[in-house]
């Protein structure tokens, strides 16, 4: 059928043969939309950290220090001597390959290099190379010396990794390949291989306390600005308390929250919330950051970002802290913060000064999440809701990784959109809870010149929302994380249209029936809310 | 002219379980190998999303495309595949060459029918190249989808800037 040959068919050229590449071949393409930019010079500089140049990951010369080799191997020694979890993880990996089709990179991509098994193997085989005894003497399989063709494949895969750990969820040894890749990054740092998106909120929060390095009159500004909204919504008139000396409670928020959509939305949840209830608390211009992008750094910078929470604390003379809908933040407040910068003694523990509960869970690090605080408040009858004004939401919810796997916080979330919407539909079992799949664009890689592979990461998240939305309709993605709230939108843009993006808190207050409001017939977001009666269904 | 139940589409209907694996296999190659077997094996499709998308849009285009006068759109499922192939490691070509695979597979594995049946079985293949076409557009608007979102995402960091801006314009 020769008169066949002429048609499209030719034009796209088809080449039948799979375009399979030798995987252990470290050469990688920085192909546009999967790579992120490197870290601006006068960032890097700022924050001291070494090799500041312009360079570009597309370069072929990286302009790396002369004894770059020597720096990285010095410093994976120190590493292995000093993080005891380090050398486990190097050691104990008997490759059993229940990590492997874990992880959303490679789930969504296909590429063998994004399996948790294979990432840490970048760092695995140089280790071998260098640390071991059959390594040095070069008899060892899986050895591979160390040179720039590695270094290279590291800073592309270790900036491909989300630090999400649902793969730690499926090893049977509890290897944490999040915690393989915060050291492959501090190593990549060590020699100025860094990334922009990363480097300048860093820099940003280390001069003015946020990521976007918006100075104080501007956070007055914004919340004076939020405000004024929700009286136009509510008709309620509140001052929102900024570095309110004596107040009882420091209430810290990502800075998303007073400078994007839809995290704003939030942050009118949270205050109006908190006007209903009369809580003393206080914002701090200060501490206005809960994110806090050291974690994607290394650990000398996440105490350096995150010493300011304390300190505002102190100074303002709390008595404990809460914090708001943020992801990563979540993880360094419970793990990191009260043995970097505590022990906070000066603080009381929480207890909630309307129902009286006492957060022991937070008796150490004196910081409550803002989902177990308002939980609290509705199962102690303390708001009055009205779930029917969500009923032009039907919501769905993305368990965000941190405040999943390193929080455990799983049921307070749910059971405050339980109360405050009629439609609540689950994703399927294995895309939720422990098992939920990362939003693709965490750990500093949503930035938009990474677009493709944060579509790619983000993809069986996306799957499992376009289930629930062709099954029941749903058409709001409700999540507690800045990141998310920044980034999910922009994935359901491109894999599920018609859905939104939320916070709980700002479904909270849609529903919440405050003293003295004027009638409502629109959302915080000022769509029209239906007027029906209530009628519930709970998936 | 043909009509509906021809012996062609009868045919290739009850060769459609082996038709379709062999349409799917051969995407699936294009990927590095190991991944090549977990899209075939895994079958939770939450798991694996790609596979799945694969599969199920795969049967349904082939029942389509076999129905000589049904001119059921091919757009949706079409689209299921391609805006996923849009973002993933293929040039242009490869990602909308799927369509013409299955012309390959329809000549070697249908040679009885190819010629027995030898005008609707260039008519199937006519068909087949419009959906390549179709295949190709729907990946120029991915593409193009990508600038679109970026756009929407720098709009959305820009929220309270904008806000305030057209606050401080509406003062004055
Ligand atoms: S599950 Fe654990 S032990 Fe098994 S391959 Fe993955 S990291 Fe290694
Ligand atoms: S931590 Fe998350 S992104 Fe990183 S390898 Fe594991 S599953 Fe993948």
């Amino acid at each position: 059928m020769s008169e066949e040959t002429l048609s499209p068919e030719q034009l796209v050229q088809i080449d039948y043969t799979p375009s399979k590449k030798n995987w252990l071949d470290p050469t990688v393409e920085f192909r546009k939309g999967t790579y992120c930019y490197s870290g601006v010079a006068k960032h890097v500089k700022y924050l001291d950290l070494p090799n500041p140049r312009e360079w570009q990951p597309t370069d072929s010369d990286w302009k790396l220090p002369p004894d770059w080799k020597q720096i990285i191997l010095d410093g994976m020694k120190e590493r292995l001597e000093k993080y005891r979890s380090f050398r486990l993880f190097m050691d104990i990996c008997v490759r059993c390959g229940a990590c492997a089709d874990k992880c959303h990179f490679y789930v969504g991509s296909g590429d063998p290099k994004n399996m948790p098994v294979m990432r840490a193997e970048l760092l695995r085989s140089v280790y071998r190379r260098y640390f071991t005894a059959a390594g040095k003497l070069g008899k060892l399989a899986g050895a591979r010396d160390l040179d720039e063709g590695v270094l290279k494949e590291w800073f592309y895969y270790f900036y491909q990794c989300t630090e999400c750990r649902r793969c730690s969820v499926f090893c049977p040894y509890g290897i944490d390949t999040a915690e393989i890749t915060m050291i492959g990054r501090e190593l990549l740092n060590l020699v100025g291989c860094n990334i922009n998106w990363v480097i300048e909120p860093v820099s940003n929060c280390f001069r003015t306390g946020n990521h976007l390095g918006i100075q104080p009159h501007g956070f007055k500004d914004s919340m004076e600005f939020a405000a004024e909204d929700l009286e136009e919504i509510t008709g309620i008139k509140i001052e929102p308390p900024i570095n309110k000396k004596g107040a009882e409670i420091l209430f810290i928020i990502p800075s998303a929250d007073y400078f994007a959509s839809p995290h704003y939305y939030t942050l009118l949840g949270y205050m109006l919330l908190f006007k209903e209830i009369g809580l003393d608390y206080t914002f701090s211009a200060f501490a206005g950051e809960g994110g806090n992008f050291g974690l994607f750094t290394s650990h000398e910078m996440i105490k350096r970002l995150n010493a300011k929470i304390y300190e505002e604390a102190k100074r303002l003379g709390v008595k404990w802290i809460l914090g708001g809908e943020c992801g990563h933040m979540w993880r360094v407040m419970h793990q990191y913060m009260d043995t970097m910068n505590g022990p906070a003694d000066f603080l009381e523990e929480p207890v909630s000064p309307l129902t009286g509960t006492r957060f022991e869970n937070a008796l150490s690090t004196k910081m409550v999440h803002i989902c177990e605080f308002t939980a609290d408040l509705i199962k102690n009858n303390k708001l009055k809701i009205d779930a029917s004004r969500n009923n032009h939401r039907k919501v769905t919810f993305h368990d965000s990784c941190n405040p999943a796997r390193a929080l455990g916080l799983f049921e307070e979330p749910r059971y405050i959109l339980r109360k405050a919407c009629n439609y609540f539909y689950e994703m399927p079992e294995n895309t939720i809870r422990e098992q939920t799949f990362c939003c693709g664009a965490g750990a500093g890689l949503g930035t938009d010149e990474n677009l493709e592979m944060r579509m790619r990461g983000g993809f069986p998240r996306a799957n499992a929302v376009k289930y629930v939305h062709d099954k029941y309709g749903v058409n709001l993605l409700s999540c507690i994380c800045a990141i998310d709230k920044a980034t999910l939108p922009t994935l359901m843009d491109y894999w599920v249209p018609g859905v939104e993006v939320g916070g709980v808190h700002e479904l909270l207050a849609n529903a919440l029936v405050i003293e003295g409001e004027r009638e409502r017939t629109t959302d915080l977001r000022g769509d029209e809310m239906e007027q029906s009666g209530a009628e519930t269904t709970d998936a | 002219m043909t009509h509906k139940g021809l012996p062609l589409s009868a045919s290739l209907a009850n060769q459609r379980e082996n038709l379709v694996r062999k349409w799917f296999d051969g995407i699936a190659q294009a990927y590095p190998e190991s991944t090549t077997r977990f899209l075939a094996r895994e079958k939770d499709p939450f798991q694996n999303p790609i596979g799945h998308t694969l599969k199920e849009n795969l049967s349904v285009l082939f029942d389509k495309l076999i129905q000589p006068k049904e001119t059921a759109s091919l757009t949706t499922e079409l689209n299921d595949i391609v805006r996923m192939r849009a973002v993933q490691d293929f040039s242009a070509g490869q990602a909308v060459s799927f369509p013409f695979l299955l012309k390959k597979i329809l000549r070697e594995e249908c040679t009885a029918d190819v010629s027995r049946y030898p005008e609707e079985f260039a008519d199937l293949e006519a068909r087949i190249d419009e959906m390549a076409l179709l295949a190709f557009d729907l990946f120029m608007k991915s593409r193009e989808r990508l600038y679109e979102i970026k756009y929407n995402e720098a709009k959305r960091s820009m929220f309270m800037l904008e806000k305030t801006r057209q606050n401080g314009n509406s003062r004055q």
